[in-house]
């Protein structure tokens, strides 16, 4: 079949002088949990490209390796127990195999788990692709005594076999050879039959391979054994395959066999041969592992006795959740402010004086440079450390093998919304900050409960959500805010509830009972490193994707402020009555009088709102009060600039120690900065501005309305951009409906 | 090799539990299954047990076989507190957690032989 479909990176042209193959093939396959990743990883460096299978949130990796003067890529496939079609992953990784036909499979084993593991090995192995099997985590196996006999396993499995250690990158040697060997293979290389099902299942498929290879539309894509196989399983993914494909009356054949097996065996068809399969498996392990006398419980397994305890595990799990909280939403932020200083500061001031240089200093063209595209691309780095801390982190639960406890402990809660014991990780992320929570979507294994978490967790109320309420909360509350931001927040909690609970009986059903399986792998010290690889691909993957909707949406608002709608502005010169902000949001702001705020200035700073929700009360200041006088920026030389940013780096990073030394209970080397106090000018505007009821109102529709572009934009990365416009008019219509029915409401109860 | 236990006798998941007044609710309600078959999830902890069937539709348990849990297997239990999933030593070096009501629908029995 064509490789056309996977939209594969160009591949060099042959040359003359190379007569090694061009455009060699691999892919990896592996368990969840078996290193697969960190082997991938490893072989391509940063060589490597993220995206998503087309049509699917699932994470395609591919990365490129030069081996020998030959360059290979790599596939990552999703991690899968099997390839049948039980899940998004399994179809994925088994359409791959299938469509593409790569050049060689890499099939990743986890040593200290190889009778599991070699359940998806076996399958592969019978599709006849070239398979070279990695015998990977090889140190943690031998820690625990495990003696496994690789040139054995080899010669019975009929492949070559290649212990490695991919965390600290040993073995990645031969296993390099081994690659460079089979790019210079000239024969087709076809493993041997590997699994025998016994003689009743084996006649039905050498009946139906028989069929199978006499359709030639058929045999030219699959193996006919393989095949037959698989129709006798009743595998539903292969079965559609070959009806589109000509090949019905094989499947009806294939039907046929296998209830004439069940009445003989009494069991069907699909167990027995999962049976048969690990029957197999159980012989091969006898044969290549020996273990010592058995030591039944691991030190893992001590460890977990406290850390999984349904009482003790817990306090260790808030605890650390308690860290990472604190350390994505609070200690990062003074890189945070470090950034926003150098953009706002120097960058800007270089921009200015460049633009002055050429004559142009004080046009359109300095405002749209400074208050468009580099507010634009501020919006986007800001979030940068954020989200570094984040992966960090994540990175360091996942590679030590907490995250799969703390999803164990979670389970429980999280359960009844639907959603898995991971996807409390993503929702807590949220309430700093809702464009890590998509991200940490990622962590979780399953399609539906990836996107289920993803739309949940805007709800959750973010940090840059927090200074409206503060603004406005105070300015109409006084002391009493306080009560105000607490109940907006337990607010948010409870909505993205009710919306899980909802979504999970429409949208989300599921049509069949699955069963709640999580493995929970050997703990393990994480490697510096790969954590760290990984933090950086990550956050480069974010800056790529984020930064044209976020230029796009800065520049618009950008516009729609400078256009003047009335002769007294000139472009890029305009009050802000006069713009054609106001003219947008006098069109809209009928749309929220049943709200009790359909006002142009209120709604005006709704639409900023859409870029970063901090900005609405910016928006609000300068729609009611009038652009602040802007302070004298004195003149400084290029040289000083420079000192500035790297002192203030210095100092951001001393804070962030200090920060994070300061979570240790009992340290405090933080002085507590004092809380700004709100311009008189504005609080007076706001009391006129807003009754109580119509504060709250605007408050629970800020919480509630369609996130910022950024999170747009984090969506519309994870999921597409169906689901996440489906995110925002979902927003938009409760947090419409929901400040509707707390203004109509409150003024029935005579509160107005 | 181990015998393969089948549950035709038994209702589907899908199908309500069965009216009060049966033989043997819930426990052995499998005539295929050996009398000493329990569930899963009374198995107490540190106990050896091997797996003879699970009362369920065809993929569910094809799924848990590929998942380890294959009829004839030795599964360890580790842990198992009423209410919580449960975590399974599953062909000796795999550690799964499995949800409680999962676990009461897989059907097992003592294994002395691997508890020796």
């Amino acid at each position: 079949m064509s490789r056309a479909c996977c939209d594969v990176a160009a591949r060099p042209a042959p040359t003359a002088e190379t007569h090694v193959r061009v455009g060699f093939h691999v892919a990896l396959a592996g368990n969840p949990n078996c290193g697969k990743t960190t082997l991938f990883n490893a072989l391509t460096g940063s060589h490597q490209h993220v995206g998503n299978w087309p049509g699917k949130t699932i994470e395609r990796k591919e990365g490129h390796v030069e081996i020998g003067g030959s360059r290979i890529t790599l596939v990552d496939l999703p991690g899968t127990y099997s390839l049948s079609a039980f899940s998004t992953e399994e179809i994925v990784a088994m359409d791959y195999l299938l469509d593409a036909q790569p050049d060689a499979v890499l099939v990743v084993l986890d040593a200290g788990n190889l009778e599991r593991n070699l359940y998806l090995a076996t399958q592969i192995l019978e599709t006849g692709l070239p398979v070279i099997i990695v015998l990977n985590m090889m140190d943690a196996a031998q820690a625990r005594g495990l003696h496994i006999d690789v040139e054995r396993l080899s010669r019975l499995l009929g492949v070559p076999v290649v212990p490695t250690v991919a965390r600290s990158e040993r073995g990645l040697d031969a296993l390099k050879a081994q690659l460079a060997a089979e790019v210079m293979r000239t024969q087709p290389r076809r493993p041997e039959r590997v699994v025998d099902y016994g003689r009743e299942v084996e006649r039905e498929i050498a009946r139906l391979a028989a069929l199978a290879g006499a359709e030639p539309s058929v045999a030219a894509h699959y193996d006919p054994r393989w095949l037959a196989v698989k129709l006798l399983e009743g595998d539903s993914a292969v079965e559609a395959r070959l009806a589109a494909n000509g090949g019905a009356p094989l499947v009806s054949t294939a039907r046929e066999a296998a209830s004439r097996l069940e009445n003989m065996l009494g069991d069907e068809a699909d167990i027995l041969i999962t049976d048969r399969r690990y029957g197999y498996i159980n012989g091969l392990v006898r044969k290549v592992v020996t273990r010592p006398p058995l030591d039944r419980r691991t030190r893992s397994d001590h460890i977990d006795q406290i850390v999984t305890h349904p009482v003790f595990g817990l306090p260790i799990f808030f605890a650390m959740m308690w860290v990472v909280f604190q350390m994505t939403a609070n200690v990062s932020s003074h890189f945070v402010d470090w950034i926003d200083g150098v953009i706002g500061g120097p960058l800007t001031r270089w921009v200015v004086a460049a633009l002055g240089a050429v004559g142009l200093g004080g046009t359109w063209l300095e405002s749209l440079l400074t208050e468009g595209v580099i507010a634009g691309v501020g919006g986007v780095l800001v979030f940068v450390p954020v989200l570094a801390f984040t992966y960090f982190f994540i990175a360091l639960l996942e590679d030590s093998g907490y995250m799969a406890r703390a999803a164990f402990l979670m389970d429980r809660f999280m359960h009844v919304l639907g959603l898995h014991g991971k996807s409390f990780i993503p929702m807590l992320l949220g309430i700093g900050c809702s464009v890590p929570g998509v991200y940490a979507t990622r962590t979780l294994e399953n399609e539906r409960d990836r996107l289920l978490t993803g739309l949940l967790v805007p709800f959750m109320s973010c940090g840059a959500r927090l200074p409206v309420y503060l603004v406005v909360g105070v300015a109409i509350f006084g002391a009493r805010a306080g009560t105000l931001v607490f109940a907006l927040y337990i607010l948010g909690m409870v909505v993205a509830l009710l919306v899980g609970l909802l979504l999970k009986h429409t949208l989300f059903r599921q049509r069949e009972e699955m069963p709640f399986v999580i493995e929970l792998p050997p703990y393990r010290l994480p490697s510096f490193k790969g954590v760290l690889r990984h933090t950086w691909l990550r956050t480069r993957e974010f800056i790529k994707h984020a930064t044209s909707i976020i230029l796009i949406a800065s520049v618009v608002v950008w516009l729609l402020v400078s256009i003047p709608i009335s002769p007294a502005g000139s472009f890029a010169n305009v009050e802000a009555g006069d713009s054609a902000l106001a003219a947008l949001s006098r069109w809209m702001a009928p749309a929220f009088e049943p709200a009790g705020f359909g006002s142009w200035q209120t709604a005006s700073s709704l639409v900023t709102g859409f870029v970063a929700k901090e900005v609405i009360v910016s928006t609000l200041s300068v729609v009611y009060v009038g652009e602040a006088p802007e302070a004298p920026v004195e003149p400084s030389t290029f040289v000083q600039d420079v000192a500035e940013i790297g002192l203030s780096f210095a100092q951001a990073a001393w804070d962030t120690l200090r920060a994070t030394l300061s979570l240790l209970p009992g340290v405090n080397l933080m002085d507590d900065a004092p809380e700004e106090a709100p311009d008189a000018a504005l609080v007076g505007a706001l009391r006129q501005a807003f009754t109580p009821l119509s504060a709250v109102a605007f408050l629970v529709f800020v919480l509630l309305t369609a996130p910022c572009v950024t999170t747009m934009g984090a969506l519309r990365h994870e999921f597409g951009t169906k689901w996440m416009a489906f995110s925002v008019g979902f927003m938009l219509a409760i947090a419409w409906t929901a400040s509707v029915l707390v203004y109509q409401g409150g003024r029935l109860l005579g509160l107005g | 090799m181990f015998q393969l236990q089948r549950h035709s006798s038994l209702p589907d998941l899908e199908d309500p539990i069965q009216p009060a007044g049966d033989e043997t609710p819930a426990l052995a309600p499998c005539s295929d299954c050996p009398a000493a078959a329990i569930p899963l999830s009374m198995a107490p902890c540190d106990t050896c047990v091997r797996l003879v069937g699970v009362q369920g539709g065809r993929r569910l348990r094809k799924r848990l076989a590929e998942l380890g849990l294959n009829p004839g297997c030795t599964v360890r239990v580790l842990q198992s507190f009423g209410g919580c999933p449960l975590i399974l030593a599953v062909k000796d070096d795999a550690r799964m957690a499995i949800g409680r009501g999962m676990a009461h629908k897989i059907m097992v029995m003592e294994d002395e032989e691997a508890a020796r």
